[in-house]
């Protein structure tokens, strides 16, 4: 017997445990409303997840479209005078993902005695998702299997972002952890170190703060004031608009240029190591540029010398978790794997009335919260313009710079080839992603070429021994590219029912701020009189604190 | 530090709140003067006992600079717990003592009482473990690097544990204070540890004067790039008029009245320190000139332009008309720094003055010797 549920009607439900979707969750919950949180995926997170080694593989294998799944069959109905539209989770969240392709590599050492590690490998073999096991390991050859085996040994050491992302020291984000309390459930370390690619085949670190100015070798005397006094500037940039009169709405790197004299290599920093862009230089203007640097600077001195924090075991789904657990403790309900299959909508009003679960129990709620993958397929539009993100994770067997936990590098455009700037995130076993003598790259960049992997090969090959037979690199033992959408409200029908919210999927920044500033805007906007995730009476508050 | 508060509202407490927190804070505060009053009536009574350890204790843990409390306490342990004691008991009483420091330490790192009474106890106790207290200030110099009480510590431990072990910590310290320059050049302290070390290292090396050259160079370099990062930073030009000045006959590269002795005594030709300093006043010359190109407002560039130029007149016996010209170009840089500095005005202008009144003095005597 289906378990139902006693309660059948709500203030909202929510559909996908996302990171917009959890705040969300989190938030209303907290101001007394009474919040139904369902996802289909047996995991939280959604297309925000992480997964250890072997569901990464099942993901992929699901991806690419070689795992049968129950596809809804579900037809346009009308149930109770309603019209009621199916919903066609795995389709559509399929059409998200392309073209994935993965790779495992024969590891260099070779195992003395092969038969023996043949036969543990058959017996963990059949502990797992066999279908999976055996469509991945045909055609491999004994070494690669060798190296699959070691993967899969060691799988749940693994926590693999799919959509992997850093945190400013001083943003959106930090503050909503601090105030809810979700902070405190949480883990972080500080992002050690920025390294920038220069087209000599050359890695370097890339000076932030006064101090790497200071101590570094590779920045001349000359170089230095001029980063400083940029620098300088740009923290408080607002307080002197006479230097960025009549460059507000010039390409950033032009004022950078003429107002700095910041050209080469310390001008591909600025842009693409400190302000972060993720598009070409000329795309961005004067303004949103040094917004982006302030918000960089700001961050740094907050935790000690570093602008950014990443989330231990796997970022996006633990916030996402952290964030539904106050919404369970404020009174919400929670039921993964749980599928939908109908929204009812009310053809008069155009107004989304309710939902028909996996078990025919029809559930009704004011609003409906959505990740995209939801929405009947009626209900979305072919945006041709969809911006789209490649991305790889790759397992290597020994750090790429130096021996940090958590490092970010940066290829500027053009330097490998490319179109738009490619971040490499280098996670070791000290943020929880891999084993101990593993390390996990997270590649990233707009998609341009035809596939995730042309997109991000050739920095892959400047960093890691791939195909060139450079024994000073780092060796791979897995690799997986994968190409996303990044889907928002453009790939909407008008027809969508206004009560119906929809939340984004990842964009191609490496940091949850604009992921946050949804998450606030939509509760604002359902619910204007009240306060997104208010400060809550500090239970450990020392009654003589300095404060 | 903690900044987990900033950002937020500050949420009035509530009056029932308050009137609460009044209350508990006024019964702390009777507690309080209780406690010190019965400490004083034992001091009076002269009775250094346990009981009267305690109270000293509990007084100090809340109010650890309270210096009349820390005597009573030396006279305690003195007059009566650690009097007839056996050594273990001593050390042992002393160890604990010790402990209770490190603890209230979390209350100020910066109590010249806590620092006073650790030193007095270390020096009671036979064989400390100065590594220990070595490891112990690095921890204070990882928390706050700019703690000038943990930087005399540290200066105080080395020495006791050099002395102890007869090893030589010169290098390592000076190692260390390049560590935290590093991490931060505005730090007074640490130029100034690097100042007291840097003439023992070259003692201690016994480097020659290439040697020697090689590594002042390094640290002119060192500051060079501290001008270049940040020229508003006073800590990094102090240490550059130091280098360029340094009293200290083992830098031998000043020719004041002391390192004029110092250099006959090292037998060494003055009229090639001489040049050598010319050269080095007028290295630095060039180096501030360039940097006050990218910098024409920067008040330690213009002072320490103004400073290298005069005292690159005062050594060098050069013509009138070259000296002249240092005083007009010296002039010049006072008219700016006069308009830069609203502080320091009047200094300037005393500078100044004074040029220009020697100016007026130098000239009527050359003219009368032609």
């Amino acid at each position: 017997m289906p378990q139902q549920l006693e309660v059948t009607e709500y203030d909202v439900i929510i559909l996908g445990t996302g990171f917009v979707e959890s705040i969300l969750a989190g938030a209303l919950a907290k101001t007394g409303k009474s919040v139904l949180h369902l996802d289909t995926n047996e995991y939280y997170g959604g297309s925000w997840t992480s997964f250890n080694f072997r569901e990464l593989l099942d993901w992929a294998q699901l991806l690419q479209g070689h795992v049968e799944e129950s596809s809804g069959n579900c037809q346009e109905t009308y149930f109770e005078g309603k019209k009621a539209l199916p919903t066609n989770f795995s389709k559509i969240r399929r059409q998200a993902y392309s073209t994935i392709e993965y790779e495992i590599y024969a590891t260099l050492k070779q195992t003395d005695n092969a038969e023996e590690s043949e036969e543990s490998q058959h017996k963990r073999e059949q502990n797992t998702s066999e279908e999976t096991i055996h469509h991945v390991s045909t055609g491999l050859t004994n070494p690669e299997r060798e190296t699959l085996t070691t993967l899969l040994k060691e799988s749940r050491q693994y926590n693999l972002d799919i959509a992997p992302k850093i945190m400013p020291c001083r943003g959106e984000l930090i503050e909503l952890l601090i105030n809810s309390g979700v902070g405190r459930y949480l883990e972080f370390k500080a992002l050690d170190r920025t390294y920038i690619y220069s087209d000599q085949d050359n890695f370097y670190k890339v000076p932030c703060s006064k101090e790497d100015v200071f101590t570094s070798q590779t920045v001349s005397l000359i170089d230095k004031r001029k980063l400083m006094r940029f620098l300088t500037f740009a923290l408080d940039f607002t307080t002197s608009p006479e230097t960025f009169d009549g460059y507000e709405e010039k390409p950033y790197d032009i004022f950078l240029k003429e107002k700095f004299q910041i050209d080469g290599k310390l001008l591909s920093a600025v842009l693409y190591a400190i302000t972060l862009i993720r598009t070409k230089a000329n795309d961005v203007n004067t303004i949103q540029g040094l917004t982006y640097t302030q918000k960089y600077l700001k961050s740094l001195g907050r935790y000690g010398n570093a602008a950014f924090l990443v989330a231990l075991y796997g970022a996006a789904s633990e916030i996402s978790q952290g964030f539904c657990r106050i919404s369970a403790v404020f009174g919400g309900i929670y039921m993964l794997n749980h599928s939908v299959k109908h929204l009812l909508i009310d053809e008069s009003s155009n107004n989304f009335t309710g939902l028909i679960d996996v078990n025919g129990q029809q559930l009704s709620s004011t609003y409906l919260i959505t990740a995209i993958d939801y929405i009947p397929e009626n209900l979305l539009q072919e945006n041709e313009e969809c911006e789209q993100i490649s991305r790889a994770i790759v397992i290597i067997d020994h750090f790429i710079h130096e021996e940090d936990d958590a490092t970010l590098t940066i290829f500027p455009p053009d330097s490998v080839g490319n179109e738009y700037p490619i971040s490499v995130l280098q996670f070791s076993e000290g943020t929880r992603t891999c084993p101990e003598d593993k390390y996990v790259l997270y590649m990233s960049t707009k998609a341009s070429g035809e596939s995730a992997k042309e997109d991000l090969y050739k920095a892959l090959e400047k960093l890691v021994n791939i195909s060139n037979n450079d024994s000073s690199l780092s060796s791979p033992l897995f690799a997986l590219f994968y190409r996303h959408k990044y889907r928002d409200t453009t790939s909407l029908s008008s027809l969508l029912p206004n009560n119906i919210i929809v939340t984004n999927d990842p964009d191609s920044s490496l940091d949850f701020e604009a992921a946050t500033i949804q998450a606030k805007q939509l509760f604002e906007k359902m619910y204007p009189n009240e306060e997104f995730l208010p400060v809550g009476p500090d239970l450990d508050d020392d009654e003589f604190s300095l404060d | 530090m903690d900044y987990t508060h900033h950002g937020q509202k500050r949420v009035k407490p509530s009056a029932e709140i308050e009137k609460f927190r009044k209350e508990k804070e006024a019964t702390k505060i009777k507690e309080y003067k209780n406690l010190v009053a019965s400490c004083f009536q034992k001091r009076d009574k002269k009775e250094f006992d346990k009981d009267a350890l305690a109270l000293t204790t509990k007084i100090l843990s809340q109010n650890p600079d309270f210096y009349s409390i820390w005597n009573f306490r030396r006279l305690i342990l003195l007059e009566g717990i650690l009097k007839e004691c056996s050594e273990e008991d001593t050390r042992k009483t002393l160890s604990t003592e010790l402990d209770f420091l490190q603890e209230i330490f979390q209350l100020n790192r910066k109590s010249y009482w806590i620092f006073n009474h650790r030193r007095w106890c270390l020096e009671t106790m036979q064989n400390p473990d100065w590594n220990m207290e070595l490891q112990l200030i690095g921890k204070f110099l990882e928390i706050d690097a700019r703690n000038f009480h943990a930087w005399g510590y540290r200066r105080y431990v080395t020495s006791k544990l050099s002395h102890a072990t007869e090893t030589s910590l010169i290098q390592i310290e000076f190692d260390f204070t390049t560590t935290k320059i590093n991490q931060n050049f505005s730090n007074y302290s640490a130029w100034h540890q690097r100042s007291k070390l840097l003439p023992l290292l070259i003692k201690e090396k016994n480097l020659n004067e290439q040697e020697k050259k090689k590594l002042i160079d390094k640290e002119f370099e060192l500051v060079k790039a501290a001008f270049y990062t940040d020229p508003d930073d006073q800590s990094a030009w102090l240490y550059h008029w130091w280098l360029v000045n340094g009293q200290d006959s083992t830098i031998s590269m000043s020719l004041s009245e002391k390192s004029k002795e110092s250099s006959s005594i090292l037998n060494q030709d003055l009229s090639i320190i001489t040049s050598e300093r010319i050269e080095l006043l007028q290295h630095e010359i060039s180096m501030v000139r360039e940097l006050l190109e990218l910098e024409p407002n920067s008040k330690w560039c213009l002072q320490t332009l103004a400073n290298l130029l005069i005292e690159l007149k005062r050594i060098s016996e050069t013509n009138i008309e070259e000296n002249s010209k240092i005083d007009d170009e010296v002039i010049t840089i006072c008219d700016r720094l006069i308009k830069i500095d609203k502080f320091r005005t009047k200094r300037f202008e005393d500078l100044r003055s004074k040029i220009i009144s020697a100016k007026s003095l130098v000239k009527p005597v050359s003219q009368e010797l032609e």
